[in-house]
């Protein structure tokens, strides 16, 4: 019974001590992933003194010239235990001094340096845990690798702690034993909730028709022991499709006892006739008891996906005030640009969700869902449900070739099927929001959020004409997938013209704040500079963006995630810019904002992303204000 | 020397006399002897257009250029710091143009051709650098847009003063 009550009881202590001190503890934050600091030293007034702390390169980055595949870098530094904590692409854990970025320690697992399940090695950080008792491996750092092996390790050391698993190291791919085509790749660190890891995983998401299925699993921090494990794949059709896995970060209510799992889509993504059944968990956000590893409520977002609209990232929490009632409740950001607000006890929508009729398919084999859920307030992102027309601008310099991919491509709303023709895809798969998810300040109930606007074509290419193709380059979400075991590979790319320019019209890119109380928009504007061969756009253009944004209590947002390689602080009230810098590649991770010996921080990884543009990076640079 | 220079009816060197003289690989005399030959052999009005002043005027264009070049370099190779379009195929261009912008004023300053085609060239030049200019802009190089655009108000000028000069 203390047992299953610890947990709980440090969850909330840590919880407690963080919004005091801020510290900044996992991914999104903290375990009900706000994104929220109660840093007030950053306001619209100071922010513009920002200057550079410290700046550090972990030296672990390919562009994927060499011999080794292109780094894809989204990790957020967490601060704890008076260090800031990194994890690296090339699977080492770097933890540096926070006020001068020196390095106290690194831990390398040694792992491959393969693009296992990925087209690049991919990293988003490191998880920290601690017993609240002194010691050696009292204070944890876990670090998972492409090859399926989570790491524990000493967080004031760096050694590993060898009283976890097998001399500190977690074989979690022993578990994958059905459909086993790729192995568990853990490139987002657990969720940590007392004493356990809350564990998901990602894989090969295009390549197979029948692919590991998805499951959450419960580790327990000190030994590595599996204490539970929840699959999301009916049994039944465990021999026909696969997937629907945790790939990104979770999040927890641990007075409530639940985990709250993003659930991705099934295998293949983008034509499933072999999976015509309903799948109540597939493409969901999914509250697990955290004890027994019970789902106790599932909300699908997308029924029977066919367009690889994961959920991408993990949901915030939030307690809504509304009519003199306090609601907890969760929001969902979504590929679809669609924001669920759900009651997180049940599981139900604050807001109305209507089911609309949706455009059947004509490939061969599938059946598309009839209608999907629509979430009209708060509005869509990046008026996501209306198409955003020819570009005349790409038209007129690729001599109408924009016009007539219009013309030759299929679109009939959001969720038209790939088809054979080839069909207009927007929100692309990189979604109006990914991992980055929202940031929501607790005070007001007012949420931030960037979303971007890619339009992509995809063609389901038969399998005869598939398998003679000369030539299936595949990158990081565009190109060529064979998604073996259909009757159909893909082809995916961004919808452009010869020159490279988008083929439909600006902007990219917007930021926006919403209202939960009333589900109001209160402004929606373009954000960053979109960027194509070095030239940047106008700011009405607006950028794509990957990564994730940060509210302080002094009112201002931090964010990197645009194209054109800068981060921004924002005022909150008006989504205006108040300050940028220029760092070396996009930084698509989520940053850090913390407080360490009286001085206030915010910490951006610059990883950089080939889905925005080619340019990499191991920067690491912390930003304070003047004494 | 003198003889072969004045068979070449399309290329000679626009002031050549002047850099002769100053390098005194020849004499003033002949200097001068040159230039009245080009402009005979040219048909041209046979007042000499001042070549100093025609040098400054382009030397005014020149200088930002070279500037715009040094600019265009680190844009591209980022020595010193990133520069948020360093290795770009966009900065690449710019410093592609900013060559050909230092390289195109240094010909219209020396080269001596036909009315039409040192007007030709000049807009062809002025072209180019206002291109220059505004890649220079989109890439956020606000600082080689500048020297870029003093480049093109320089060549203007350079270019009409010469016109009325000449027309005179």
């Amino acid at each position: 019974m203390f047992r299953n009550f610890l947990p709980f009881l440090l969850v909330a202590a840590s919880a407690t001590a963080s919004a005091q001190e801020a510290d900044w503890t996992a991914f999104h934050g903290d375990v009900a992933s706000t994104k929220f600091s109660n840093v007030k030293s950053f306001t619209p007034e100071t922010v513009s003194d920002l200057e550079r702390a410290w700046e550090y390169h972990t030296g672990d980055v390919s562009d994927g010239s060499g011999e080794l595949p292109q780094t894809v870098w989204s990790a957020t530094p967490i601060y704890a235990n008076d260090t800031l904590y990194l994890g690296t692409p090339f699977y080492r854990i770097v933890a540096l001094d926070p006020a001068t970025g020196e390095e106290r320690w690194s831990y390398s697992s040694d792992s491959r340096l393969e693009a296992l399940t990925q087209p690049a090695l991919k990293n988003r950080g490191v998880s920290y845990w601690e017993s609240g008792r002194e010691g050696v491996c009292e204070k944890r750092v876990f670090l998972g690798t492409m090859d399926a092996e989570l790491h524990a390790v000493d967080a004031d050391t760096g050694k590993r702690c060898t009283d976890f698993a097998d001399g500190g190291v977690l074989n979690v791919n022993q578990w994958n034993d059905v459909n086993d085509v790729f192995p568990f790749s853990l490139l987002q660190p657990p969720l940590v909730v007392g004493n356990t890891l809350l564990l998901g995983w990602a894989g090969n998401d295009w390549a197979y028709s029948v692919a590991p299925p998805g499951n959450l699993m419960a580790i327990d921090a000190r030994s590595g022991e599996l204490l539970w494990d929840t699959g999301f794949v009916p049994p039944e059709m465990i021999p026909r499709t696969g997937t629907a896995n945790i790939w990104t970060a979770m999040t927890a209510d641990p007075e409530l006892g639940l985990v709250y799992a993003p659930v991705s889509s099934p295998s293949p993504n983008y034509w499933g006739g072999q999976r015509l059944e309903p799948m109540r968990h597939a493409t969901t956000v999914s509250a697990v008891d955290i004890e027994t590893g019970e789902i106790v409520w599932s909300f699908q977002h997308v029924h029977h996906d066919i367009w690889d609209y994961d959920t991408p990232s993990a949901p915030t929490l939030v307690d809504i005030e509304r009519d003199g009632e306090t609601i907890p409740a969760l929001v969902q950001a979504t590929k679809q640009g669609f924001l669920f607000v759900l009651d997180r006890r049940t599981g139900k929508p604050i807001f109305p969700v209507e089911e609309r009729p949706v455009p059947a398919s004509a490939a061969e084999g599938e059946v598309a869902a009839p209608t999907q859920p629509f979430a009209m307030t708060p509005p869509p992102l990046g008026n996501a449900l209306e198409f955003p027309g020819v570009w005349t601008l790409a038209d007129i310099v690729s001599f109408g070739q924009c016009s007539r991919d219009r013309e030759k491509y299929l679109y009939e709303g959001i969720f038209t099927p790939p088809s054979e023709q080839g069909t207009l895809f927007y929100p692309g798969t990189a979604g109006a929001t990914n991992w980055g998810g929202v940031a929501v300040d607790p005070r007001n109930d007012i949420l931030y959020v960037n979303a971007s606007r890619i339009v992509q074509t995809i063609r389901l290419i038969p399998r005869q004409e598939y398998e003679e193709l000369q030539s299936k380059e595949s990158g990081n979400e565009a190109g060529y997938y064979p998604q073996e075991g259909a009757p159909y590979g893909i082809h995916l790319t961004d919808w452009s013209n010869w020159l490279g320019m988008p083929c439909w019209k600006p902007p990219f890119g917007t930021f926006s704040a919403i209202d939960l109380r009333t589900g109001e928009r209160l402004y929606e504007t373009p954000f960053g500079l979109a960027q194509l061969s070095g030239f940047y756009g106008f700011e009405s253009w607006g950028s794509p963006t990957l990564g994730g944004p940060v509210v302080t209590a002094g009112g201002v947002v931090f964010i990197g995630a645009s194209m054109d390689s800068r981060v921004r602080a924002l005022n909150a009230a008006t989504g205006e810019e108040l300050w940028s810098d220029l760092v070396e590649a996009p930084a698509v991770s989520i940053p850090a904002v913390f407080t360490h010996e009286g001085a206030d921080y915010v910490v951006f990884a610059v990883g950089g992303n080939s889905i925005l543009k080619p340019e990499v990076s191991d920067q690491v640079v912390a930003y304070r204000l003047p004494e | 020397m003198f003889r072969e220079q004045s068979q070449v009816r399309w290329h000679q060197v626009h002031d050549f006399g002047s850099i002769l003289s100053l390098s005194a690989a020849i004499s003033p005399t002949e200097a001068t002897r040159l230039r009245r030959c080009r402009c005979m052999l040219l048909g041209t009005n046979s007042k000499v257009v001042s070549l100093t002043r025609m040098r400054i005027t382009y030397n005014a264009a020149l200088l930002p250029s070279l500037v715009a070049l040094v600019l265009a370099v680190i844009a591209y190779a980022a020595p010193f710091e990133n520069t948020g379009v360093n290795g770009s195929i966009g900065a690449l261009l710019a410093l592609i143009g900013a060559v050909a912008t230092v390289a195109g004023t240094v010909l219209v300053m020396v080269l001596r051709v036909g009315r039409r085609l040192w007007v030709s060239l000049n807009l062809i030049l002025l072209i180019g650098a206002g291109l220059t200019t505004v890649a220079a802009y989109f890439l956020m190089q606000y600082a080689f847009a500048v020297m870029m655009l003093l480049t093109c108000v320089a060549l203007v000028f350079a270019l009409v003063w010469n016109l009325r000069k000449k027309a005179a």
